[in-house]
């Protein structure tokens, strides 16, 4: 251990190093392994069945998936309160004024006048 | 730059695994595993990093056989493999430990030996964290797997120019890094 090694005898000593064939044997196999996979027919079968059955899955859910519809705006409508009615006295019933009737010549149709509150609003009403 | 793809038996192996056949491709990747694993492991000091970029680095080969020339494969793995390795210590937090110094086995014949190989793999994968990227990437394409420094301009994509001067600077600091380890030893 007394012999101390030069950095050209490490890089000498390296170059002739030698590593377990186990390890290149790990790495052979891992790619061959790899290889086999994507070169395996039966996996790419089913890869692509597999594809396919998403595929047809996806379209027939289509048209069974309606589009979900936005909430209806909530209206909110505002009915206007009715003024209040201004008050009114209740119209004391019209009176009935008989008309005198005319010597009838004949048959002659009556005619009634009914005079309402209001002075300018006079109703005849004609009868036969 | 050895290129076992470019003899008949490796460009046989091409041919067969662009073929498609697995077993060829198994034999591809025993060619070149040594030069994609320790290489990942050298810059990023972690063995199970390194044996995931390992696997990456092949599932590209692989993707790619019918694309490569088997003249430059070596040099195209070694590319994607510094890549990978840039990307993946990009993706790692710095303060990510690195386990590199315990997980290579020692095939040192005694107890003294094997402290010793341990403590120098200590030494080395420290020695590779001081460095920069670029630098890391040059020293151990050129003095750990011994590239000459053309092709390790190849395959960083820079110039020769550039390499020498990665080098050097790395080499310096590989060396003070040691000196100063040992010297607080003693």
């Amino acid at each position: 251990m007394n012999h101390q090694p030069d950095w050209q005898e490490i890089l000498r000593a390296a170059h002739e190093e030698r590593l377990d064939d186990a390890h290149y044997t790990v790495v052979r196999a891992r790619v061959l392994a790899e290889i086999e996979r994507s070169r395996s027919p039966w996996r790419r079968l089913a890869w692509v069945s597999g594809v396919g059955a998403i595929a047809a899955a996806l379209l027939l859910a289509i048209p069974w998936r309606r589009p979900e519809l936005p909430p209806l705006p909530t209206v909110a409508a505002v009915i206007p309160e009715a003024p209040a009615a201004p008050l009114r006295v209740p119209e004391p019933p019209a009176r009935v004024r008989a008309i005198s009737e005319a010597p009838r010549h004949g048959r002659q149709p009556l005619t009634i006048k009914l005079q309402t509150s209001d002075p300018n609003v006079v109703i005849y009403w004609i009868a036969d | 730059m050895s290129m076992p793809a470019d003899t008949p038996a490796g460009r046989s192996a091409l041919d067969a695994a662009r073929a498609g056949d697995l077993a060829a491709f198994d034999v591809l990747m025993r060619q070149y595993e040594r030069l994609v694993l320790v290489t990942a492991l050298r810059l990023t000091g972690s063995l199970a990093d390194a044996q995931d970029i390992s696997q990456d680095v092949f599932l590209k080969l692989y993707r790619n056989l019918s694309k490569l020339d088997p003249a430059t494969l070596s040099s195209w793995l070694y590319r994607v493999t510094v890549n990978a390795c840039h990307d993946q210590r990009r993706r790692r937090r710095p303060e990510d430990p690195v386990d590199y110094a315990e997980q290579l086995p020692s095939g040192a014949p005694d107890a003294q030996q094997s402290l010793t190989d341990a403590e120098r793999r200590r030494v080395l994968t420290l020695s590779l964290r001081m460095l920069s990227e670029k630098e890391r990437a040059a020293l151990v394409l050129r003095d750990l797997e011994g590239l000459s420094t053309g092709e390790v301009a190849q395959v960083l994509g820079s110039t020769e120019a550039t390499v020498r001067s990665q080098v050097s600077k790395a080499r310096v600091k590989v060396k003070d890094f040691v000196e100063r380890y040992f010297r607080s030893r003693t």
